[in-house]
């Protein structure tokens, strides 16, 4: 038996690789194989990257000709999911990390390298893309060396093409510990996953370090106390495949009839409530959210629906934390919080794919630390809830780590620059290639920075960042007034310095997606009372319908009505109509600026 | 008119706005003094093209063939002659006017044109002298095609004339230029017609405020008694639409249009043309009978690929596409394509809106007459507020557009649809 995860920097194949991986343990019947077989979401497969780990149970034979049992785990490469990374990483001795023969190593190849190393995993490397006309497996092989892995024996594969993936197997078999484990002794199981199944109710995903579980055993979760009897267990090949029971070392599912993500909290430790293990295990931290962003139903009316659907969503994505919140202009919904803007979108995507909802979706902030006169610091996550009064004001930073040819570390240095950045380290590697590390607001990081670091660098820099806590920062709260009203859900926090540009950026987007209206509207921009920045949606001048014969009134009308469906769906603010977009804008702002 | 009231139940679900009313059983506005109960516009369709113009989203495009314009012709003359005979809510109705449109009418020969206008006479009773118009594409006739038009007792043309600037007309894909239209509209009053029109484009790609001047300024300077002037709207499916998605359209602003537009109307004003409806310019006694008969709820008969009807309350239009058309009506089966009655409320608000494109407005004593109830009262909160933010103008006797108004007519109209 093996356990072990696929890691790697974003789009380095890994879930190719897991494909080649299936068909040689022959795990899916050929006609039933479509390409990356494990990214089982829709929304994955347009966009082409993984979202949710993906474990899978496969029988590959040895070349000492016994039969080998491994559990695969497919993980994300985004760093928005590097938290879905960390708790596969959990259920597993060891990794293959996969680097692109091409690219080489970039900062989530790091980033995950590191995640492993710290858990102790055996890491086998893996040269993938070795058929690319672009491979330079021996310049890759010495950047291993440097990350202080052996180069020389990274197994070069082909996951297109399917070459090497034999030879990557015995490796893996080879150099991936079996699992320890006692299965007599009492039950200890890490919840590293879950998911909500219609009929199941709450699938926990778990891996068994000592004892065993079968239906009808009864369970409690460590942390909780909560207690459940089992209805099932079994493996993933890859799909649910029931099994009598789950033994030390073993990675699998587990029903118990949970109806509530908060029963079964990921990272928990599961045990025999009538024999329990005296210590649970260290489990994981829960995922701290990076961003967050309100969350409104177009229609006011959704408010039920939408509060449903955050419910389901979470017992797949526990990342997902929310709260209600009320907001002046757009009423009832939820301040949720996020990983990164990608989780965010996803998130997005989901809400309104799965469930068919229609959402409003406002500026993502980080969180502030707020302290005023007398009272001890607190957060906020909102820029509507910053108070004018506050003593100091300190945001998140994070140290960025910027894998780089070396020609652009001067571009990349001007990007941080501007982001508010201070330098603190710049390695060469090679003659070829930097690592710069930059000290920078997360503020500066979270909304933009990557595509810009990206289109400064014509794709070749990656990007790898981890929390450094609060520092003080000059932050003021500027107001977005529509029609002379300050409309909250607009309203953002900048660096005093950056107040005004920023304002006259988003008042300019603003003035791009509000559409005109019978009368002029003012936009204006303030700190307190200063208005830094104004702008005007000039009245509509013109929208006459020319023609109107025997032919056209039905038609005309239908479009009038559609057109007035559509109006609809905008929210009304006084007496200023905003479309979806307009809540957006702050961010769009920041996109398009710089 | 017995069956003005016996045609259908009314669905369940009341109306939103004018709740309980049957449906309108005369004209809620009228067009003049002396027109007889229950009268009926006729209109005919046709749809061929010599080709298709960059801005039009009908559909109409050359025959498919050389016999299809015959077959066509035939087919129409087959829904005429069934109409009179199989559609007892036709019969008694005097008929007031005639307007043969498109497409391109003169895309076929005058004497097939005429053959029907003949049996549109001996059908209905049209009498001799009733407007009888017929739209022309100054490309596509000459001076005997108009000669044969008019001696076949079509009293009234109307040109696509567009514009007077050669580079724009090359640039919409006309086929005439502009002394081809000069040329057209001389030859028709040479030639007898007492009422010639001539439609305009306003806001077209690559106009300027002094070509369009000089457009409108000669225009009424050639002793018609008609000037239509349409703001260009870009549609789905036209060489324009497709051009604007591809960001290659390059439209005048809407400010410079509203200019432009505002200035056509004070030279036509000038020259002696009234603005009788939002695109329609006449001098006195030359207004369009036929299009009015839209505005202000007369019934009226369309014959043809895609036209629409509206008699007694109810709209149907027939099968859109012209081969299809032809194939059902020789095969003996109707055209009709769709049919639609709208609920009481609708249509109160569809008459409000129609009524308003009129320089009489909303009349109040025709509209209440028509659907039992006081317009002013109907649509009080709606007209309240497009009057505050001086859309409308409303008095004792009904409501009119402003000069804004006229501007922003889809905006009054989507405030008082329900």
């Amino acid at each position: 038996m093996r356990n072990f995860a696929i890691i790697a920097h974003i789009d380095h194949g890994k879930s190719t690789l897991a494909d080649r991986l299936l068909e040689h343990a022959a795990a899916v019947p050929q006609r039933q194989m479509t390409e990356q077989f494990l990214d089982r979401m829709d929304l994955e497969r347009e966009r082409g990257i993984t979202i949710k780990a993906q474990a899978v149970r496969l029988a590959v034979t040895g070349e000492d000709g016994s039969t080998y049992e491994i559990n695969l785990i497919d993980t994300p490469g985004h760093v928005d999911f590097s938290y879905e990374v960390s708790r596969a990483l959990a259920a597993c001795e060891g990794v293959a990390l996969v680097v692109d023969a091409a690219q080489g190593v970039q900062a989530q190849t790091v980033a995950n390298l590191y995640l492993a190393a710290d858990q102790g995993l055996a890491i086998v490397p893996v040269l993938n893309k070795i058929d690319l006309p672009g491979a330079e497996p021996d310049r890759v092989r010495a950047e291993l060396d440097d990350l202080g892995l052996d180069g020389a024996a990274a197994v070069a594969v082909s996951a297109k093409t399917g070459q090497g993936v034999p030879a990557l197997v015995e490796m893996l078999l080879r150099e991936v510990p079996p699992p320890e484990g006692d299965d007599a002794a009492p039950l200890r199981a890490l919840v590293f996953d879950s998911r909500y199944d219609a009929y199941l109710g709450v699938v926990c995903y778990v891996r068994l370090f000592d004892g065993s579980v079968g239906a009808g055993d009864r369970v409690r979760f460590m942390a909780t106390g909560r207690a459940f009897e089992v209805t099932e267990v079994g493996v993933f090949r890859p799909e649910n495949e029931r099994v009598d029971r789950l033994w030390a070392g073993e990675v699998g599912y587990l029903t118990a009839a949970i109806k509530s993500v908060r029963e079964a909290r990921v990272g928990d430790t599961l045990t025999h409530d009538a024999r329990p293990a005296p210590e649970p295990l260290p489990g994981f931290r829960p995922a701290l959210p990076v961003v967050y962003a309100g969350l409104y139903p177009s229609d006011p009316g959704g408010y039920d629906d939408l509060r449903e659907a955050l419910e389901r969503l979470q017992l797949n994505d526990s990342a997902v934390v929310y709260e209600p919140e009320r907001s002046e202009a757009l009423g009832l919904g939820f301040r949720a919080g996020f990983l990164g803007l990608l989780h965010l979108d996803v998130i997005e995507e989901r809400l309104e794919r799965e469930y068919n909802l229609d959402l409003v979706v406002t500026a993502p902030s980080v969180v502030y630390r707020i302290t005023r006169q007398g009272q001890a610091p607190y957060e906020i996550q909102s820029p509507a809830e910053m108070p004018d009064d506050a003593l100091t004001v300190e945001e998140p930073f994070v140290e960025a780590r910027i894998l780089v040819p070396s020609a652009y570390v001067g571009a990349v240095m001007e990007l941080c620059q501007e982001r508010r950045g201070t330098m603190a380290g710049l390695d060469y590697r090679g003659d070829e290639r930097a690592e710069i590390t930059y000290r920078m607001p997360l503020a500066e990081i979270v909304f933009d920075f990557y595509d810009r670091l990206k289109s400064r660098t014509r794709g070749y820099a990656s990007l790898d960042y981890r929390p450094v806590g609060y520092e003080m920062s000059e932050l003021v709260k500027v107001e977005v007034l529509l029609a002379g009203d300050p409309v909250d859900a607009l309203s953002f926090i900048a660096h005093r310095s950056r107040a005004e540009p920023r304002a006259r950026a988003v008042l300019g987007r603003l003035r791009e997606v509000i559409p005109r209206q019978l009368f002029d509207v003012a936009l204006q921009a303030a700190i307190g009372r200063r208005v830094i920045a104004r702008e005007t949606v000039k009245a509509m001048r013109k929208d006459v319908l020319a023609k109107c014969y025997g032919g056209d009134i039905t038609r005309k009308r239908k479009l009038l009505e559609k057109q007035k469906a559509g109006k609809k769906r905008m929210r009304e603010i006084g007496r200023v109509e905003v479309p979806q977009a307009a809540f957006m804008a702050v961010l769009d702002a920041e996109r398009e600026g710089s | 008119m017995s069956q003005a009231h016996a045609i259908r139940r009314r669905e369940p679900g009341a109306s939103r706005v004018v709740g309980g009313l049957p449906a309108p059983s005369r004209p809620w506005g009228a067009p003049a003094a002396n027109e007889p109960d229950g009268a009926v516009s006729l209109y005919v369709h046709m749809p061929y093209c010599a080709h298709r113009c960059a801005f039009c989203d009908l559909t109409a495009g050359p025959p498919a063939g050389q016999h299809e314009p015959l077959a066509y012709l035939t087919a129409l003359r087959r829904e005429i002659v069934r109409a009179v005979e199989e559609e007892p809510e036709l019969s008694g109705r005097p008929a007031l006017t005639a307007y043969f449109g498109g497409g391109t009418p003169t895309a076929v020969q005058p004497e097939g044109l005429a053959g029907v206008l003949w049996l549109l006479r001996q059908q209905f009773g049209l009498p001799d002298g009733a407007e009888a118009t017929v739209e022309a594409d100054p490309a596509t006739v000459d001076r005997e095609a108009l000669w044969a038009l008019h001696q076949a007792g079509f009293t009234r043309v109307s040109f696509g004339v567009q514009s007077l600037d050669d580079g724009v007309l090359r640039r919409i894909g006309r086929l005439h230029d502009a002394d081809r239209a000069r040329a057209a509209v001389a030859w028709a009053q040479e030639e007898g017609f007492g009422q010639v029109s001539v439609d305009l484009i306003l806001g077209l790609p690559g106009v300027s405020p002094q070509t369009w001047r000089a457009t409108v300024e000669e225009v009424a300077g050639w002793g018609i008694g008609h000037v239509s002037v349409y703001a260009l709207q870009v549609e789905e499916g036209t060489a324009f639409g497709r051009r604007q998605r591809a960001g290659m359209l390059h439209l005048p602003p809407d400010d410079l249009v509203v200019e432009m537009g505002d200035e056509a109307e004070a030279i036509l004003a000038h020259a002696g043309f009234g603005r009788y409806e939002l695109s329609s310019y006449a001098r006195p006694g030359a207004r369009c009978a036929h299009n009015e008969g839209y505005w202000t709820g007369r019934a009226y008969r369309g014959f043809g690929a895609g036209a629409h009807s509206y008699i007694d309350g109810e709209r149907r239009w027939n099968v859109r596409a012209p081969r299809r058309y032809v194939n059902t009506v020789v095969s003996g089966r109707s055209p009709v394509d769709g049919r639609e009655r709208l609920e009481p409320g609708h249509a109160a608000a569809e008459a409000a809106v129609l009524a308003l494109r009129r320089d009489r407005g909303i009349e109040r004593k025709a509209f209440a007459a028509a659907f039992g109830r006081d317009p002013l009262e109907t649509f009080g909160p709606a007209l309240d507020r497009l009057a505050e933010a001086g859309l409308v103008a409303v008095g004792a006797q009904g409501a009119t557009l402003t000069a804004r108004g006229r501007w922003l007519y889809n905006q009054v109209a989507a405030a008082l649809l329900p």
